[in-house]
This record gives structure tokens, C-alpha cells and sequence, in this order.
């Protein structure tokens, strides 16, 4: 199952992938097609680009479970909007991996997840000299409700990004199970 | 090593035809095929490969691997890995493992073995 490490660049996502994966992290380039929005002016017809984005890949196997946990390590700029839809597809959730310094760069991110009611949570990399926002700073600053959780991380550190993960599928269990309820039909 | 995001160079034309001369020019998998999906060998006597085929037959004999960890390992674009896997599908080489891509994530079920087996492991 596929789980999401999305941020801007420079946040430390590849360092997270590296911190938890069980095999050496790789570089996988996917290849993506991009329907572009602008119409071809002398054909009329919107063309279609095929664009190559490198991503980091980890994986974690749960063995008792039978399941393979999926890292992917994907830039959180807007223009990559169109290659997150395949990666979104059949995944978890995201980990939004923010810097304080930057916050602004999760705002794309923060934005997709919630139209397209992916479970995610953020995931404060705690640079040192940094400020020490607060979650509640941090929720505010995003305009994310209170159920998303907020949490600090060390990308360096396994045993972080591991509470990470776990917060993560808690949340998209809490997520879906709501989901499920009656009293919605979705 | 380049950095996630980083496009790939558009100037090598040169290995890009290489790749595709790896599957024959063919540029589309005959399945679909994801990112997520697992494979590993079927049971039976592997079919006479050589090159990529083989590779990635000899790295699904260890444990069920996921195109992008294939990708990752051969340095191949995806696409040209989930076309070399398609060969390998359809000679009875290969088989899905789990098809964990097509796993619904809205599946409670499912969810709460991801969650379970997350808690028994610890660093």
C-alpha cells in the first residue's frame, strides 16, 4: 500500500524515505503524462507531454500482515499536481512534511489532500534554529481543521518518522471510518 | 543522484532510444499496470531470458517487489519496467503478488492490519 511523503523542496523527504525504509533508498523515475491546459493554437486541440519525475522510493513489510508499505517521496510544487492523481490512487494518505521557515510551500499540498479527502497529516521537520511554531500555529498558518493532526518530526530519526506513520494510519482509519458512517453517503 | 523533482535531461536522446530499444519500441504495457503493483515469480520453470527480463526475474525470486523498486534497482524508466514485466506476465514468469494497488483504502479492514503491523514494529 502506497503512502505519500510530499513536501517542498529541500524539506528533508528524501532523508524521512532513508530514515525508515528497509531497503537502500532508490530513485524511481516515472514517467507521467500531462495533458497539457493550453490549447495548441494552430490545431486546436490540447496537446499532451510526457514529463519524467524522479521520486525516492523505501518500502517497509509488515510480514505478519502480509502487506508492503510504500514510500514515495514526491515534490509538493503545484506543477506537479498532475502526477500526484496516479500516485494518490489506492494510497493510504500523505505525510505533509513542512518546514517552519517555509510554510507556504505545503499550501498546494494541503490543498489537493483535501479535495480529493486524502488522509494526511503534517509533519513539522524540526530544522535547528527554526522557530518552534506551535501545532496550533502551524494548523492556523495552513487553515487546516483541528482533526489533521500536527506533529513534530526529526526526518533523521526512524523512531520519528515512525510515530509519523503510525499517527498517519490512525488518522485514516479515524478518516474512513467517519466516512462509513450513516450519517454520511460518502 | 539527483533530487526528487528533478526533470529528467531532456538531452538524452541517446539513452531514451537505448531504453526503448529494450522493448522493442514499445512505448505502452499490456496491462495496466501501477507504481504499487507487486510481482513475484510463478511456479513452474522461468522461461530462457537474458538482459533486463532476466534481472528482474532473479530480483522477484528473493521476495515479491513493486514496479518502482524494479525501477529503482535497473535504473529504467517505469514505464519501460512495466513493460518488461507485462512480457514476463503474459510468459507465465511472473505472477501478482497481493495486488496491493488495487487494495481500497477505504477498506477499514485493511486499514487496521496497516496500523497493526506499523505498532509491532519499533526502532
Amino acid at each position: 500500500m502506497k503512502i505519500l511523503i510530499v513536501g517542498g523542496y529541500g524539506v528533508g523527504k528524501t532523508t524521512l524515505v532513508g530514515a525508515i525504509s528497509e531497503i537502500e533508498p532508490l530513485t524511481t523515475e516515472a514517467d507521467v503524462t500531462e495533458a497539457s491546459t493550453e490549447r495548441d493554437p494552430i490545431v486546436g486541440i490540447e496537446s499532451k507531454t510526457t514529463t519524467t519525475v524522479a521520486l525516492d522510493f523505501g518500502r517497509i513489510t509488515l510480514r505478519r500482515r502480509w502487506l508492503q508499505l510504500l514510500l514515495f517521496g514526491a515534490p509538493g510544487q503545484p506543477r506537479f499536481w498532475f502526477m500526484w492523481d496516479d500516485l494518490a490512487t489506492g494510497a493510504l494518505g500523505a505525510v505533509v512534511l513542512a518546514d517552519t521557515r517555509r510554510l507556504a510551500d505545503c499550501f498546494a499540498v494541503v490543498e489537493y489532500c483535501e479535495q480529493r479527502r486524502l488522509p494526511f497529516v503534517i509533519a513539522v521537520n524540526e530544522f535547528d534554529h527554526a522557530d518552534r511554531y506551535l501545532a496550533d500555529e502551524v494548523r492556523d498558518a495552513l487553515g487546516i481543521p483541528t482533526q489533521v493532526p500536527v506533529l513534530r518530526c526529526d526526518a533523521r530519526d526512524p523512531a520519528s518518522v515512525h510515530a509519523v506513520l503510525v499517527a498517519l494510519a490512525e488518522h485514516a482509519l479515524a478518516v474512513r471510518r467517519a466516512q462509513r458512517s450513516p450519517s454520511r453517503k460518502d | 543522484m539527483q533530487d526528487a523533482g528533478t526533470p529528467w535531461d531532456e538531452d538524452d536522446d541517446i539513452d531514451r532510444l537505448r531504453l526503448y530499444s529494450l522493448t522493442g519500441g514499445r512505448t505502452v504495457p499490456t496491462r495496466s499496470l501501477d507504481l504499487a503493483s507487486l510481482v513475484h515469480v510463478a511456479s513452474g520453470d522461468p522461461p530462457q531470458m537474458d538482459g533486463e527480463h532476466a534481472q528482474i526475474h532473479a530480483l522477484c525470486r528473493v521476495e515479491a517487489r513493486s514496479i518502482a523498486e524494479l525501477a529503482g534497482l535497473l535504473r529504467q524508466p517505469a514505464t519501460v519496467v512495466k513493460i518488461l514485466v507485462c512480457d514476463l506476465l503474459d510468459a507465465g514468469a511472473l505472477s501478482h503478488a497481493t495486488p496491493d494497488f488495487e487494495s481500497d483504502p477505504t477498506d477499514l479492514k485493511l486499514l487496521e492490519r496497516v496500523l497493526a503491523g506499523l505498532r509491532e514494529i519499533s526502532f
